[in-house]
């Protein structure tokens, strides 16, 4: 009898658990990179908000903006967005507005980022900013790449032990700028060339497919060489191997800066804002810079930070290699039509 | 034609042709066959195309209604600005367009253009560059506008690829929802296109063993690629169906088939003839060869074979035949041994031969042996004599020609029979071969012969002797031959005695031919006969005799012209019905002192000679003349004929001398009458016949002798001047013949109806008599009445009718 009885009443409590879930506790969803959120600072938030955070992945740009076409952008509170995407998006309507006077941590961010792209000052809250480089093996180079060209056009020992994003919009800026040309050229014969330096690449390339960043990576494993990357994870995949080594070629690179936005349609617009507000907090944004190694737009983070994490040119470039890069910007319909195309076919 | 070439002809005719004929037939069935089964699978193959086209047509338009209906291309088109067309919805459109395109490996587009003809969007397999955005002004385009169907449908050349390809076409209308009311029609956004590529499934398509064949695209008799050489097969105006169609291209036969594809569009198809034919011609040309090989070698083997089972038996059988037909040796072929007919034919020809031997080996020994004596006959020593004389003639030698003839053989024969004269030759033979030493007959003349001795009938025999030294040797055979046959023949236990008379003539001296040289031996023979029988004689003692009673018998008449030695003997000429005498025959006798009674058959010829005739027929003329006074004086009345010589005739005035003659004695010309010898008058002129009229104008008549013994030509009879025609006794001699009683009645009855009187001649037989007394009105003269008698005889023979009985037997 008393077992009968436990057995019906933890089916009860169950059942009850999940009508309350359903109806009482309010979720917040983001779509966002995968691995892009600590799991500890998300569990943090659910616990001092007493809410739950779903958060749904998307491998690229054109991923994000093929989810977010398809359900019209509805779905999602939270949006994270490349900064050369936040025009169009707001364009669309995908986008709502940030009331910056709801974030009491507003305060702590460095101004000169919601300046860095068009449609960031009205609708984006800047989360990491970084560099695209080269991750490669100092053990088994002869000598470390110095330029893009390096792995466009690769010694015979590079040669198949390549790998590429599969992003045909990247690739082709860090042609453009192989090139000697601007990452936002307009021009339609420095396009073609860049496109060409690409094409001429694909057959030493081993995958166009963006490397594990844990102990799996196949820079670890040794398939691959070199490959092109992001700064911080760079920096993760060092982690599990000091030989493996991180650069930014001379010509320079393409500076990049994730912003996040509340979707036009979200359902819980207040929720997202609090989000917001809690990972501006300079404790938090201190300890998400330091799990991913990118520099975090929070002035008074930096200050949380330690100096050699300060003083890595990886996370931090100098001067220099900053002079020699660009953001990307707004560009003509054509020319993003032409792009679009071209990067289509670099990796067709 | 020869068999050889015959059999060659009938091998080709009945073989060769044939079976050249069969391949022919089958060559061309093949042809036929293989023609239908390749257009079947072109057919097949080709339908197969065109299905497959429609399938990728059928695809392509699912694949572009399914894009249109897509909400990225929707969003797309109904972007508000360019930047969100591009910045927002380019790329899922782009990798939707991706998706559709791993769909099929024809897609070789996809394409996105807006109304105006700008060529929006396109992705290409293979990253094929485009070379033009703008395509308002492209055929392509323009056929897009005119088309009224929902979708378009276009072939060309796609100037990106180079390649024919589908282009398949949706319009793309929308209606914004929110800026245009639901009312509002759907504009015109764009279209989408898929470009399909034709070449992947047609040019290519042909399999490589028809690959000399061509697969083009027609619309609507339009070529697609504009090439020379295609245009005029479809701008043939009888072109118009979709049946097989042989023609001409580039000098080559090509089938030309189109198979619609769509609409107006064909598919077709111009295959060489050879390519469709390769099999066949393969086959064909195996089939020739193989029959052209084995006839090559079965024709020879055929004809060689007959050769040798027909031709060359035959061969050798025609040989032999006409060996044997030339020549009489002994021939006989060789029998194969097969047992078949022409083996029998051998056999027979060799039995034949061998009795054709045997039988002119009997020829030969019945020809030219005699059966008794076994010695050559009379052919054979004519052949032996011949060529001995030209061997003698050649070698200049000299040769002795003997004629036997046994005495006293016809009194043997008589007496003891003729088993015993056989008997006798034989032993005659014998001895004969016996007695002659080898070098007597060393050289034979003929190697057929045994001996040179031949036996030439009855009791003759001949004997040559080549090589003669010198004459007396032949005179020393020849009484060794004497001695031999005198000794006593015992046959049958008779005893008899015979002996031989021989004579001998010598070449060349006593005659230059075989028959001068035989019938001088036979005359030297018969002087051995009357020098007394049983010794030789040799012909130059014939020729002295002969000189010696010529002489004798011409002094003879002579002396009886001088001394009256000349005598007139007459025979009765008997009237067949009353046996009543009705004329004599006046005959002339010389009976001289020294040589005793002479023949007129010898005396007559040297009177010629000796100019001597003359006078004797003018003492022929009067005698008769005057012993017809004779009888008239003592009363008896009576006719008499005498004979006149063809030398009378022509050299005297016969016709003076009878009258005179007539004249001096008081005869009357119906006791009186002549007689002439058949060659007197038919070799006599018209002046001798012209005598003999005027001695008929005389009342003389003319009686023509021997009739039957020269020219004996009954028509010529009429054309003569003469009253009487004596039948020759040679007629009368042998009535036992049928022909010969034929030829005598005939003779008298047609002198019956030319008026002539008939006497028939020689009558000594009783039966004679007979069968001419049948005969009406006939005179009969001969020894059966009576022979020639004296005048005084004669005369008693008119006092009565004679008796045939009376003067039997003689």
């Amino acid at each position: 009898m008393k077992v009968t009885f436990s057995i019906i009443t933890s089916f009860f409590l169950f059942f009850l658990s999940l009508t309350i879930r359903a109806d009482n506790i309010r979720e917040l969803v983001i779509l966002n990179w995968a691995d892009y959120m600590p799991a500890e600072i998300v569990s943090e938030f659910e616990q001092q908000y007493k809410v739950k955070v779903r958060e749904v992945y998307y491998e690229s740009d054109e991923d994000r903006t093929q989810v977010l076409v398809n359900s019209n952008g509805s779905g999602y509170d939270l949006i994270m967005v490349s900064g050369g995407d936040l025009l169009s998006y707001s364009q669309f309507g995908f986008l709502a507005p940030i009331q910056y006077k709801k974030l009491k941590n507003y305060k702590h961010l460095e101004p000169r980022w919601l300046g860095a792209h068009e449609g960031a000052a009205e609708y984006a809250l800047p989360f990491f900013w970084g560099t695209l480089g080269i991750a490669y093996r100092k053990d088994l180079l002869d000598s470390p790449p110095s330029s893009w060209l390096d792995i466009f056009k690769p010694d015979k020992a590079l040669q198949g032990r390549i790998a590429m994003m599969a992003d045909g919009g990247e690739i082709l800026r860090i042609a453009l700028k192989a090139l000697g040309y601007s990452v936002n050229s307009e021009n339609p014969k420095e396009l073609k060339d860049a496109q060409q330096l690409a094409l001429e690449q694909k057959e030493h390339v081993k995958a166009y497919q963006y490397i594990q960043i844990d102990d799996s990576s196949e820079l670890i494993s040794g398939d691959v060489w070199v490959s092109m990357v992001y700064n911080g994870d760079a920096l993760a995949v060092q982690e599990y191997n000091e030989n493996i080594a991180f650069v930014v070629p001379e010509e320079g690179t393409h500076l990049w800066v994730d912003y996040w936005t509340i979707a036009a349609k979200a359902k819980e617009s207040e929720l997202a804002y609090q989000f917001l507000d809690f990972i501006s907090r300079p404790d938090i944004a201190a300890r998400l810079a330091q799990s991913f190694y990118y520099a975090s737009p929070n002035l008074s983070a930096s200050k949380l930070l330690p100096a050699e994490f300060l003083s890595n040119p990886a996370i931090y470039p100098s001067k220099e290699v900053i002079n020699k890069s660009e953001f990307s910007q707004q560009l003509s319909p054509r020319t993003v039509r032409r792009r679009n195309i071209i990067s289509r076919s670099i990796l067709q | 034609m020869r068999l050889q070439s015959k059999f060659s002809l009938a091998a080709i005719l009945l073989i060769a042709l044939p079976m050249l004929v069969v391949a022919w037939r089958a060559y061309l069935q093949l042809h036929e066959t293989t023609s239908m089964q390749v257009k079947q699978q072109l057919e097949s193959y080709l339908d197969q195309q065109v299905q497959s086209f429609n399938v990728q047509r059928e695809s392509a338009l699912f694949a572009l209604g399914n894009l249109a209906a897509d909400k990225v291309l929707v969003n797309y088109f109904l972007a508000e600005n360019d930047s969100m067309r591009y910045g927002i919805f380019q790329l899922p459109l782009l990798h939707k367009m991706d998706n559709i395109q791993k769909g099929s490996v024809h897609f070789q587009e996809i394409r996105i253009l807006l109304p105006d003809g700008f060529e929006d969007q396109r992705i290409a397999r293979g990253n094929i560059e485009n070379t033009q955005d703008e395509e308002a002004l492209s055929p392509f385009f323009q056929n897009l506008l005119t088309s009224k169907r929902p979708y378009s449908l276009y072939i060309d050349l796609n100037p990106d690829t180079g390649f024919m390809s589908l282009y398949l076409t949706l319009p793309i209308y929308l209606r914004n929802p929110a800026r245009e009311s639901i009312n509002e029609k759907p504009s015109l956004r764009g279209y989408v296109s898929i470009t399909l590529d034709l070449e992947g499934f047609f040019q290519m398509a042909l399999p490589s063993h028809w690959s000399e064949g061509r697969l083009f695209l027609s619309h609507n008799k339009r070529l697609l690629i504009p090439s020379a050489d295609l245009l005029p097969i479809l701008n043939d105006p009888l072109e118009n169906d979709t049946q097989w169609k042989n023609l001409q291209h580039n000098k080559q036969n090509h089938w030309f088939k189109r198979f619609p594809l769509y609409e107006q569009w064909q598919l077709n198809v111009l295959m060489p003839e050879h390519v469709m034919l390769k099999s066949s011609r393969q086959v064909g040309e195996i089939v020739l060869w193989t029959s052209i090989s084995a006839l090559l070698i079965s024709l020879p083997i055929l004809l060689w074979w007959l050769r040798r089972t027909f031709i060359t038996p035959i061969e050798s059988l025609n040989r032999a035949l006409a060996a044997i037909s030339s020549s009489q040796d002994f021939l006989q072929v060789k029998t194969t041994g097969n047992n078949d007919e022409l083996d029998e034919l051998n056999q027979a020809f060799n039995h034949m031969s061998q009795s054709l031997y045997e039988s002119n080996q009997n020829i030969h020994k019945l020809a030219y042996y005699d059966p008794l004596t076994g010695l050559p006959n009379r052919s054979l020593f004519s052949r032996i004599l011949k060529r001995s004389l030209d061997k003698a003639e050649r070698e200049n030698s000299t040769i002795a020609l003997m004629f036997l003839d046994l005495d006293n053989f016809k009194h043997v024969n008589d007496n003891l029979g003729h088993p015993v004269g056989d008997a006798l030759l034989k032993k005659v033979t014998q001895r004969l071969s016996e007695s002659l030493r080898a070098g007597d007959v060393s050289y034979r003349v003929d190697k057929d012969t045994n001996s040179n001795l031949s036996r030439l009938g009855g009791d003759e025999f001949t004997l040559l002797l080549p090589n003669l030294s010198n004459a007396e040797s032949a005179g020393y055979v020849a009484q060794r031959l004497i001695n031999a046959i005198s000794e006593p023949f015992v046959i049958q236990d008779h005893e008899i005695y015979v002996g031989t008379s021989i004579g001998i003539a010598l070449w060349p001296i006593d005659g230059q031919s075989m028959d001068d040289l035989l019938a001088h031996a036979d005359a030297a023979m018969y002087l051995a006969k009357q020098r007394g029988k049983n010794n030789y004689q040799f012909f130059s003692q014939v020729v002295n005799d002969m000189n010696q009673r010529r002489v004798e018998v011409g002094a003879a008449i002579r002396r009886a012209l001088l001394n009256n030695g000349l005598r007139l003997y007459y025979q009765p000429v008997v009237d067949s019905r009353n046996y009543q005498v009705c004329s004599f025959e006046a005959l002339l006798r010389l009976n001289d002192l020294e040589l005793g009674e002479l023949s007129p058959a010898e005396f007559i010829p040297v009177a010629e000679e000796y100019g001597l005739i003359l006078e004797l027929g003018q003492w022929v003329i009067d005698e008769a003349c005057r012993q017809l006074k004779e009888w008239r004086d003592s009363d008896q009345t009576c006719r008499v004929g005498i004979n006149l010589s063809a030398l009378q005739l022509h050299q005297v005035d016969i016709v003076a001398q009878i009258k005179l003659a007539m004249d001096a004695y008081g005869v009357s010309s119906h006791e009186f009458y002549v007689e002439l010898t058949e060659s007197a008058v038919l070799d006599g002129d018209d002046k001798v016949l012209e005598k003999l009229r005027t001695l008929q104008k005389m009342g003389l008549s003319v009686a023509l002798d021997d009739f039957g013994t020269g020219y004996s030509s009954l028509s010529y009879l009429r054309h003569l001047p003469i009253d009487i025609l004596k039948i020759d006794r040679s007629f009368l001699d042998d009535l036992e013949d049928a022909n010969n009683k034929v030829i005598v009645s005939a003779i008298i009855s047609l002198s019956h109806a030319l008026n002539l009187t008939v006497i028939a001649e020689g009558v000594e037989e009783i039966s004679q008599l007979i069968f001419l007394a049948k005969e009406e009105n006939i005179l009969i003269q001969g020894y059966l009445f009576s022979p020639p008698l004296p005048a005084g005889k004669a005369i008693d023979f008119l006092n009565k009718p004679v008796s045939t009985c009376h003067f039997q037997p003689l």
